[in-house]
């Protein structure tokens, strides 16, 4: 293709994209050399690619972009592992410590575990022989009234008899030291403690509706409360004396 | 393709282009914040669509959403207001900066003649390729640009001491 003034432009722009032979290159320089008042527009077309090549500046917006997966969603929480900590430590102090919610199952696990030593339980005045450890009495401590509170009604009437039962065996002979079967020691076991849970609970709600009255009358059997002195009201005699009359004549 | 490698993905995707787009978006709409709102956008359509998107093409895929969504903010502004402002070019006679003055003229280019050079000049994309991009054939995005460099070219003849 020929090039002349009025392809010119059009030349010289696929000139610098790069679009020509270098046939079509050569023409092009031809031209220009032949006719110098394009060699301005040749060198203008020559800078207005001055751009290509730059490099992007830096919009500091990779660090929002970037994904970290679900870490990011952990970061989001961080904060509140303090707060955990402490709602644990809340929790653990003022409902585990002060109503100890043990479980019943590992109670009797732990009775069950250790019925070969043989203790003694006091119940209501009478002694009742039972075989457990020491370790069976500390649940005792920490096992619930609630957890046994179905327990205790179901079986509290089974407890004087289970207590007569074995006293009437034992004869009151060394206090009833006897090793019985684990499933009837664990039932004896069992019953002890629910008596004693019901006597707790018992002394608890007692303590509860007596609240001041009883605090009171605890004292008194203690120490005799001291006898208040009547105050005698002062009698006002009604009679009047001879001398009022001479002292008040107008009455 | 795995979570993990989904996401290492778009992560380098995001550390080969992300400055790239926001300078297309940048030059295309003369405002730097809302480019970088664009490109912000742009990134988490890619993350959105991570699953569906083949990373082989992401450059591709990055920057013809960045052009759609400048068109879109383009046609909302000028549904906004009548008038287009753009940025007057600044003649700075003492210390002439040849790359600011093309930015500067990039002001008076249509914005589908900017487009076509800015993914050309900056991004070395082909006709064709700027073509699938825009929605255009391949001879209209080379009359397009040959239109865009010849208006660059006159405003730097304009200024005669760059010469």
């Amino acid at each position: 293709m020929k090039i002349h003034k009025e392809n010119i432009e059009e030349f010289m722009f696929d000139y610098f994209e790069g679009n020509l032979s270098d046939a079509d290159k050569q023409q092009v320089l031809d031209f220009v050399h032949e006719y110098p008042e394009y060699e301005k527009d040749f060198v203008l077309w020559a800078k207005s690619y001055a751009h290509i090549g730059e490099p992007a500046p830096n919009y500091n917006l990779t660090n929002g972009l970037i994904q970290h997966g679900n870490k990011v969603q952990l970061q989001k929480y961080y904060w509140s592992a303090p707060v955990l900590i402490l709602a644990a430590l809340s929790f653990w102090w003022f409902g585990y410590r002060q109503e100890p919610n043990h479980d019943s199952k590992t109670a009797k696990y732990e009775v069950l575990k250790s019925n070969s030593v043989p203790t003694q339980v006091h119940k209501g005045g009478s002694s009742i022989q039972a075989s457990s450890s020491p370790i069976s009495q500390k649940h005792k401590e920490e096992t619930t009234i609630e957890s046994k509170a179905n327990t205790i009604e179901g079986l509290s009437p089974s407890v004087s008899e289970t207590a007569k039962m074995h006293k009437d065996q034992n004869n009151g002979e060394s206090q009833g030291h006897e090793h019985a079967e684990p499933l009837v020691q664990h039932k004896l076991q069992d019953t002890v403690e629910i008596s004693n849970r019901k006597e707790t609970r018992i002394d608890h709600t007692q303590s509860v509706t007596d609240s001041m009255s009883s605090s009171k009358s605890i004292s008194s059997e203690k120490e005799p409360a001291p006898v208040k002195k009547k105050k005698k009201r002062n009698s006002i005699d009604l009679n009047t004396s001879p001398k009022f009359i001479e002292q008040n004549p107008n009455f | 393709m795995s979570k993990q490698e989904l996401l290492n993905l778009y992560n380098q995707a995001v550390r080969d282009y992300d400055n790239r787009v926001c300078r297309f978006a940048d030059k295309l709409l003369m405002d730097r914040t809302s480019a970088k709102d664009i490109t912000q956008e742009a990134f988490m359509k890619l993350w959105q669509h991570k699953e569906a998107i083949d990373f082989a093409k992401v450059k591709s895929w990055l920057f013809t959403t960045t052009y759609r969504l400048c068109m879109d903010h383009i046609g909302r502004k000028n549904r906004n207001s009548d008038t287009v402002y753009l940025e007057e070019p600044s003649y700075e006679l003492e210390s002439p900066d040849l790359k600011k003055i093309i930015h500067d003229a990039l002001a008076l280019l249509n914005e589908t003649q900017r487009s076509i050079l800015l993914l050309k000049d900056y991004e070395g994309y082909s006709y064709a390729e700027i073509g699938e991009m825009i929605q255009l054939n391949d001879s209209q995005v080379k009359v397009y640009l040959f239109r865009a460099r010849q208006k660059i070219k006159e405003h730097i003849g304009d200024l005669k001491f760059v010469i």
